[in-house]
């Protein structure tokens, strides 16, 4: 089951089935999308780039904080014409695709082959998608969240979503490493 | 005597060629455009379609295909057709199979089939500034046919081949012209005419392309002629993985970190070719890997029952490689250069005959088979003090008796160097430096990892200077003789009064001086230095070097 691991924020995307997280920092959503395929395993995962992006040892460490052992299954996209296909072959299974908009081209074909697939997706994005990338992919996904360094930690920012409202949501960047409470605070009676 | 084919350009209604002795003869042709389309006829409506034909072909899959053959007058209905349909067996390029099928071979006489290199004046020119070779200068170099000389003012060249840099092509006469700037391969002119003979391409086609494009045309031909469709591009889906699988397969070559220190009489042991040889040995291409279970591996399995597309691409090359290296060793560095990028070029995403698969399948073979000749190693009474890749450096007795029963036991071929010592370094953080070693074979010295492009020039020179005196030493207790103090006093001293060139630093092809207020451009004019950065430099190479002779 694809879950963050941040309770509030499960709690707006729960019913939405394409959500996409994206950022302009590198290091803050790599280091996030590794800690929701160990706490979502067992999961299917599309790694879209030429080389890299994806550590498996830093996933097999998150996997130990968050004591869940299941299976990460992966398959990697090079280029932009492997992409479509790579995530029709990945069935109907919950899946995560990392970077899908990587190459900057074959955007309609890519948001078909994700619209096909009937499970939950979570994509990443290391682009500005209020700016950049696909905007047949911002209509086709039902949550965007960015993700943003502040001074002290990070925050998600609702940048759509069908249940709430733009919200920023703080939070401490060691969060991103363990386990966090599901005591939302005040964001309750936000959200 | 019929002349030599060097270049071919299309013109409308057939090919011009350029000759050998400034001479160049149109030959009446069409040439073939390969599409897969469901209406012929409509295409048949360009005025430069002349005709077409239906031919059966066959994919990558192996699965029989359709492709119509049409017939076209110029280059600009075939690029109108590329615009507009699904055209295939663009590589090998048109033109190349236009040649092809006329059966003119570049760097081959007109209607001869004779197969010695072309009997061609060569000649390559270059600008020469204060700073070195340079787009403009008042100095011109120019080499004809390995013969060097230097001219004071225009030059007056003429030549079949010429390789120029910037305004030198100004001043030169030749058929072919090879701009050396718009290079993107790291071979000299007649490197290129060894690749444009190999690849049946003319030289206008490979000069400005990179190693793969020679590469995948070889490779294309095998399949052309198997009558297999090459499409432009080939999407893939890799085999799904676990994590564990990723974190066995995603690795490169064995690399056994070297005990720092100076050893006597050792000897260097190479494999031939390693990774081109094993896709060979093991027929590893993208049709072949997971395709049955002839081979079964830990990884991936590999079918032996038809020969894949790269390594027939590749066994005559290396044989080509192994025989040229006896008769012309620039022509053999061009091969070799085309097997060294035919491994990386099998996980290149743009790969058109490769995929990852194939490529994870190499590495993990050479990893086998490196450890297996250290184990042989080892049974056999040698010490192993280093072991890189497709390479490992040995001590003690029997080489001969190891090299036969490696050579036996993997199937590959090895190459061996005796060296009277060798030395092995350590890093700024006292770790071994597995890239970087000195060796001495013979008085000739052998220095990996030690003199850097990017170094000043001074830097250099000094270093030169110092292998020059270590390649006197005939044992690891003579070169902890060597003395380098006076050497340094010598190149510190010229530091601060040397000339300008002195002080250039070359970085991806600019040359860079560091003067008082950062570095500055060379080819702007020379605008004094830092004195002090140059000294620290010197002195850290010079500390660098006396650590290494003081551990021996």
């Amino acid at each position: 089951m694809l879950t963050t691991g941040f309770p509030f924020l499960d709690e707006i995307i729960k019913r939405d089935d394409i959500v996409e997280f994206f950022s302009t920092d590198y290091d803050l959503l790599r280091i996030f999308y590794h800690r929701v395929i160990a706490i979502s395993a067992p999961v299917y995962v599309v790694v879209v780039s030429e080389r890299g992006g994806l550590d498996p040892y830093l996933i097999g460490r998150f996997q130990n904080v968050f004591d869940n052992h299941a299976e990460v299954y992966i398959r990697r996209a090079f280029k932009a014409e492997d992409v479509p296909i790579t995530i029709d072959s990945m069935g109907d299974n919950d899946l995560i695709v990392i970077d899908p908009y990587h190459h900057r081209k074959n955007y309609t074909k890519i948001v078909s082959s994700l619209r096909k697939v009937r499970s939950r997706k979570f994509l990443f994005s290391f682009m500005d998608r209020e700016r950049e990338g696909s905007i047949f992919g911002s209509h086709t996904s039902h949550s965007m969240i960015k993700l943003v360094k502040s001074a002290r930690g990070f925050k998600f920012v609702i940048a759509k979503s069908v249940t709430s409202r733009e919200i920023e949501i703080p939070s401490y960047l060691l969060d991103l490493y363990s386990k966090v409470s599901d005591d939302g605070g005040l964001l309750k009676y936000m959200v | 005597m019929e002349e030599y084919v060097l270049d071919a350009y299309p013109v409308k209604g057939g090919v011009k060629l350029f000759l050998s002795n400034f001479k160049e003869k149109i030959i009446r042709t069409t040439f073939p455009v390969y599409a897969i389309t469901d209406n012929p006829d409509v295409v048949l409506q360009h005025p430069e379609v002349k005709y077409y034909e239906e031919e059966k072909w066959k994919t990558l899959n192996g699965k029989e295909a359709k492709v119509y053959r049409f017939e076209v007058e110029s280059f600009d209905a075939y690029y109108y057709m590329r615009k507009r349909l699904n055209v295939v067996n663009e590589t090998p390029t048109v033109l190349s199979q236009t040649l092809y099928r006329l059966g003119i071979k570049p760097f081959r006489r007109l209607n001869s089939s004779d197969d010695e290199f072309p009997k061609v004046t060569i000649a390559k020119v270059v600008p020469l500034d204060w700073y070195g070779e340079s787009l403009k200068g008042k100095v011109f170099e120019v080499k004809i046919n390995n013969e060097v000389r230097r001219f004071y003012e225009k030059p007056e060249v003429e030549a079949d081949i010429t390789e120029c840099l910037g305004e030198a092509c100004n001043y030169v006469k030749s058929n072919v012209k090879i701009r050396i700037e718009k290079k993107r391969s790291p071979v000299s002119a007649k490197g290129l005419i060894e690749w444009s003979l190999i690849s049946l391409t003319p030289l206008h086609e490979i000069a400005y392309a990179t190693i793969g494009k020679v590469l995948t045309t070889n490779e294309a031909w095998v399949a052309f002629k198997r009558r297999i469709i090459i499409p432009k591009i080939v999407p893939r889906v890799e085999k799904l993985r676990r994590l564990e699988n990723i974190m066995m397969a995603d690795k490169g070559g064995l690399i056994l970190f070297p005990q720092p220190g100076c050893y006597d009489n050792v000897y260097q042991v190479d494999f031939s070719s390693m990774y081109p040889s094993l896709i060979v040995k093991y027929n590893i291409s993208a049709e072949t890997v997971d395709a049955c279970d002839d081979i079964k591996t830990e990884l991936h399995s590999i079918c032996l029952r038809e020969k894949g597309i790269i390594p027939e691409a590749l066994e005559w090359l290396i044989k080509r490689k192994s025989e040229l290296k006896r008769i012309d060793k620039e022509r053999a560095e061009a091969i070799k250069w085309i097997l060294v990028a035919s491994f990386g070029y099998l996980g290149y995403r743009n790969s058109l005959f490769g995929k990852i698969e194939a490529y994870e399948m190499v590495t993990y073979l050479a990893r086998k088979t490196l450890r297996r000749t250290m184990e042989i190693a080892e049974e056999m009474g040698l010490k192993v003090l280093h072991s890189i890749i497709d390479s490992l450096v040995v001590k003690g007795d029997n080489i001969d008796k190891f090299i036969e029963r490696v050579e036996k036991e993997t199937g590959l071929r090895l190459d061996h160097k005796r060296y009277n010592w060798i030395i092995f370094t350590t890093t700024k953080n006292d770790t071994p430096y597995p890239t970087r070693y000195i060796a001495n074979m013979n008085g000739e010295i052998i220095a990996k990892g030690l003199i850097r492009e990017n170094m000043p020039n001074i830097v250099k020179s000094f270093l030169k200077d110092v292998l020059r005196g270590l390649s006197l030493t005939r044992t690891c207790s003579d070169v902890k003789k060597v003395r380098i103090r006076d050497l340094y006093e010598k190149y510190r001293k010229r530091t601060i009064n040397g000339e300008p060139i002195d002080y250039v630093i070359w970085i991806k092809g600019v040359p860079y001086v560091r003067g008082i207020k950062g570095f500055y451009d060379a080819r702007l004019g020379y605008m004094g230095r830092d004195v002090n950065y140059y000294i620290n430099y010197l002195r850290r190479v010079y500390d660098d070097v006396e650590e290494v002779i003081s551990r021996c």
